[in-house]
């Protein structure tokens, strides 16, 4: 048994990133390293997957984005979350949470 | 350090370029890497290892890049929709608030631009109806009237039953050939007893012509044969009428002229045969031939030619049938079977009146547009400080003169749908006041077209007079604007200039519309007064019908008929009663010859068609015509007396001695008439016939007289003669009573009603003009309030101030009379084309207009000029 993280379950990458917007606009990079910083590189998400989403994101209307200069004084995109991407966020999150629930719970039952 | 403001997206372009959009996604892209690289060689891996891992992180670049250029641009692309979109929004929203602050401004603007356009959508709904869109049948433009009709003179003779017999073969020519006849019977039933018209068809005609049966059942062929139940069906408008637009209908009876009938349907709402013939809305529908339709004198054949075929060969194919099917007659080599276009049976000078009155009122909408946008002027005159604000905030020149279009295109939106109501209006009230012969009037409806049409017009109309406007204002200087010198600066010559010119246009515009107008009522005028010959005061005459069905004897008929005038004679009041075949402006029509006694026969014309009154004893003395010569003919069994118009005695007698002379009217004949008298010329009742003599031949010659004149005197001349005349015998059946005075005014109804609706249009148009020259005036007082003031400090006269501002709008005045007056002369061919009979070179006409044109300005300019002259030079100088 290996402990390589697994694919990511559907909608998981997407609510990571609402997630990480929710402390205030951030460019793609800093995105990434929010997300591996919190999950211990145990989801380790390849970054052409990440900008797609923050792309489909930006389609759906859930964050929007702007360009501004980054403390290395460079342009860079910035991503923020609009009233629209918050709402997503709190919806996903209370899913997400019944569904570890859930999952924790059958998990417990397992075990002897 | 970051914001995301939304005003920056006004600044994208509205379709970003793929450039930009993959120049995007690239440097997004390439500083994520730059990141990552720049983080890992500050951990201490080397630089070349650095990249690597970075990209090794990424995943597949390429990929993700085609992929991310693809997304944003069409996102890019949505984002400038949605911009430009919401600032639409932004301008209408601040277009209406302003339209609501400026309330009466708006209010002037909208019930302006909607006059307008709802009496354009007005006439453009008769002229689509009567004159695009005549006949509201399926293929109309293949559909073909037949009638027997003389080479030689005008005359058409109605066809017979047993010609569609032999036109009802299959033919490469025609699809089919249906009939129709109309009269108007007595309808009994449910107490109720009223003369109606009915219309009788062959089986196939109503589903040729597109007619539904919404109850019941239409009309079979089982239903024509002489021996078959009488049926009938109802117009949808008398089933409602009569019946209530119950389903009991079905299966009642009724009594036609005495006759039982059964109700077997009702037809759809809406179908008629009026727009083929204009002939009266049919209430009932009979089979013809059937047992209930009197014997048809007036059969119509409608004949529906293949593609392609035209009138000519449907007309040679339709003459073969007659000869294959052995068809001869003498009558059928004079008056051989020809088809026509249905319009040829219009009135030719309808369409010409409606192109008429389009160009009228086309003249009244761009009017209307001229007072708009001299308002809309005015406007940004007064709104100049705004624009110069907006322009100093950076407002661009196109942005500006976007929300002005913005804003005339709301006025347009609110004025079209005020046009609408306008028009909707002007309709009704057209329905209800059109002369009896114009029945098509009542199918005119605001169809989908004509309101596309009229959207189309006011969005025009908006662009038109907005622009002007829009243009001036985006000139704002913002400069001037914030330091006050707004209006001098801002109210260019350009404005002033374009509304003067409008001005002249505007009173020119009216100018020919009274012109117009004035011909109108003059022609109307000369119309009335030409001499009919007869007293129309105090005449009257009554219908008299006697159903052959119920008294068939002649003397008999004509007994009942002496009766009944000797029963009305006996009535007080009455000075006066003759029988005739037909009141005064009616007559009948002789086919024949007009053979002088003692002149050659070779040296005579053969057949002519001659206009013929059937007149009883009295006839002239009763309807007050004084005979230029000789006597009226004495009437009786051994005389043969006639009388002749003074045209024709004039003609065929040039050296006199007309009367005396002895004529016969055929050559086979040997009944020899002498003229004993010579009456008025009756050219201008009896049109048409120019060459032939109108005879007034004693009744009872060919058909007894089915008429009463009568001549009474008092207050109320006709009280009594209806009911006197249906005491006489139950079988008389009667029409209402017609005064001469009242056919009169029928008869010059068409005219009076187009001359109505153009004098409307231009008292409208004088009152637009007059109301567009006093803004121009009142505004420029205004702005010389300073000026003016100044002038009265240093002693002026009010007098003389008001003589300044009124020689202003006199030149104004002027100038529009001399234009105005060379469009009149320029139109005058036209407008010669479009009116036969109308004279256009009309001195009086023209002064009478020029002068209402030039009290109706200078009354315009008299209300600022006044002000002008009463301007207190003490808050005129203290203020501004």
């Amino acid at each position: 048994m290996t402990k390589q993280p697994k694919d990511l379950l559907h909608g998981t990458l997407d609510v990571l990133i609402l997630r990480a917007l929710a402390a205030g606009p951030h460019h793609g990079y800093a995105v990434s390293r929010w997300i591996e910083d919190r999950t211990a590189g145990l989801l380790a998400i390849e970054d052409a997957a990440l900008y797609k989403a923050l792309h489909r994101l930006e389609d759906q209307g859930a964050v929007a984005s702007d360009w501004g200069i980054s403390e290395t004084n460079r342009k860079a995109k910035y991503y923020q979350l609009t009233r629209k991407g918050r709402a997503a966020l709190r919806t996903e999150a209370a899913v997400w949470r019944r569904y570890a629930g859930a999952v924790a719970a059958v998990l417990r039952g397992a075990e002897p | 350090m970051f914001e995301l403001p939304s005003w920056r997206r006004l600044f994208r372009l509205p379709s970003p370029t793929p450039q930009s959009a993959a120049a995007d996604v690239d440097s997004e892209l390439e500083f994520h890497l730059q990141m990552r690289v720049d983080e890992l060689v500050a951990l201490g891996t080397p630089e070349a290892e650095a990249r690597r891992e970075a990209l090794r992180r990424f995943g597949d670049v390429a990929a993700a890049r085609a992929d991310l250029r693809l997304q944003s641009r069409s996102r890019e692309r949505r984002a400038g929709w949605t911009a430009w979109l919401q600032d639409v929004g932004r301008d209408v929203l601040f277009g209406l608030r302003g339209l609501r602050r400026r309330r009466g401004f708006t209010a002037v603007a909208v019930v302006t631009i909607g006059l307008g356009i709802g009496l354009t959508t007005a006439v453009l709904a008769v002229v689509n109806r009567l004159v695009l869109h005549p006949l509201p049948y399926p293929n109309p433009d293949r559909l073909a009237t037949v009638s027997l009709a003389s080479s030689e003179t005008a005359m058409q003779i109605s066809p017979n039953l047993e010609l569609l017999g032999a036109w009802r073969v299959p033919s490469p020519d025609r699809e089919w050939v249906e009939g129709h006849d109309s009269e108007e019977l007595l309808l009994e039933g449910d107490g109720i007893t009223e003369l109606v018209q009915t219309r009788s068809v062959t089986p196939g005609l109503l589903p040729a012509l597109g007619a539904r049966v919404v109850r019941g059942r239409g009309i079979q062929p089982a239903d024509t044969t002489a021996g078959a139940t009488a049926v009938a069906l109802l117009a949808y408008g008398t089933w409602r009428r009569r019946f209530g637009g119950s389903a009991e209908a079905l299966g009642a009876t009724v009594r036609l002229n005495g006759q039982v009938v059964t109700i077997v349907g009702v037809l759809n709402q809406g179908f008629d045969l009026t727009p083929l013939d204009q002939g009266a809305r049919a209430e009932l529908w009979l089979p013809l031939g059937g047992p209930a339709a009197e014997k048809g004198t007036s059969l119509r054949m409608l004949v529906m030619r293949k593609p392609g075929v035209t009138v000519e060969t449907v007309s040679g194919a339709l003459r073969a049938s007659l000869a294959s099917a052995g068809i001869t007659s003498q009558m059928l080599q004079k008056f051989p079977p020809t088809a026509f276009e249905p319009g040829a049976w219009d009135d030719p000078d309808r369409e010409r009146t409606l192109w008429l009155l389009t160009f009228a009122v086309a003249l009244v909408l761009a009017i209307a547009c001229a007072n708009v946008a001299a308002l809309l002027l005015g406007q940004s005159a007064a709104r100049a400080q705004e624009f110069g604000v907006r322009a100093a905030l950076g407002a661009g020149r196109t942005r500006v003169m976007r929300q002005l279009l913005t804003e005339s295109l709301l006025l347009g939106v609110l004025g079209g749908g005020a046009g609408i109501a306008v028009a909707w209006t002007a309709l009704w009230l057209t329905r209800a006041a059109r002369p009896a012969n114009l029945l098509t009037l009542d199918d005119v409806a605001l169809e989908p077209g004509v309101l596309l049409l009229a959207f189309a017009v006011t969005l025009l109309v908006a662009v038109l007079f907005g622009a002007a406007p829009a243009w001036a204002a985006s000139h704002a200087d913002a400069g001037s604007a914030l330091v006050g010198r707004v209006r001098r600066s801002f109210d260019t010559r350009f404005g002033r200039s374009l509304r003067g010119t409008l001005v002249v246009g505007q009173l020119a515009a009216s100018l020919v519309l009274m012109s117009g107008a004035g011909l109108l009522l003059r022609s109307f005028i000369r119309e009335r007064n030409i001499p009919l010959g007869f007293e129309p005061g105090g005449l009257g005459w009554v219908r008299v019908d006697i159903p052959r069905r119920e008294v068939p004897l002649e003397e008999t008929r004509r007994a009942l008929m002496d009766q009944a005038a000797a029963a009305v004679a006996a009535l007080p009041g009455i000075t006066q009663v003759s029988v005739a075949g037909d009141g005064p402006m009616g007559y009948g029509i002789t086919q024949g010859e007009f053979l002088i006694e003692g002149r050659p026969l070779s040296a005579q014309e053969e057949t002519v068609i001659m206009p013929t009154r059937s007149i009883g004893p009295g006839y002239f003395e009763t309807i007050g015509m004084q005979l230029d010569q000789g006597r009226p003919p004495v009437i009786g069994p051994g005389t043969a007396e006639m009388v002749i118009d003074s045209e024709s005695a004039r003609r065929l007698w040039p050296s006199g001695g007309s009367v005396g002379s002895r004529v016969k009217l055929s050559r086979g004949s040997n009944r020899w008439y002498t003229i004993v008298g010579v009456a008025p010329e009756q050219r201008a009742l009896v049109s048409g016939f120019t060459d032939a003599p109108s005879l007034f031949i004693p009744a009872g010659e060919w058909e007894y007289g089915s008429t009463l004149l009568v001549r009474a005197r008092g207050a109320d001349p006709f009280q009594g003669v209806s009911t006197a005349v249906r005491s006489v015998d139950s079988r008389i059946r009667i029409r209402d009573l017609t005064s001469a005075e009242s056919a009169l005014d029928e008869r010059l109804a068409g005219r009076r009603f187009t001359m109505t609706i153009v004098m409307g249009f231009a008292g409208l148009a004088l009152l637009l003009a007059a109301v567009g020259l006093y803004g121009v005036v009142a505004l420029a007082v205004g702005q010389r309030t300073y000026e003016i003031g100044v002038r009265i400090a240093l002693g002026a006269a009010p007098s003389a101030v008001r003589g300044m501002v009124l020689r202003q709008g006199l030149v104004r005045i002027g100038l529009g009379t001399g234009l105005g007056l060379a469009l009149v002369a320029g139109l005058g061919q036209v407008l010669r084309s479009a009116l036969s009979d109308l004279t256009v070179w009309d001195p009086v006409v023209w002064s009478g207009a020029g002068l209402v044109l030039a009290g109706a300005g200078i009354l315009a300019c008299w209300v600022p000029a006044r002000r002008a002259s009463r301007i207190d030079p003490l808050i005129a100088l203290r203020g501004d």
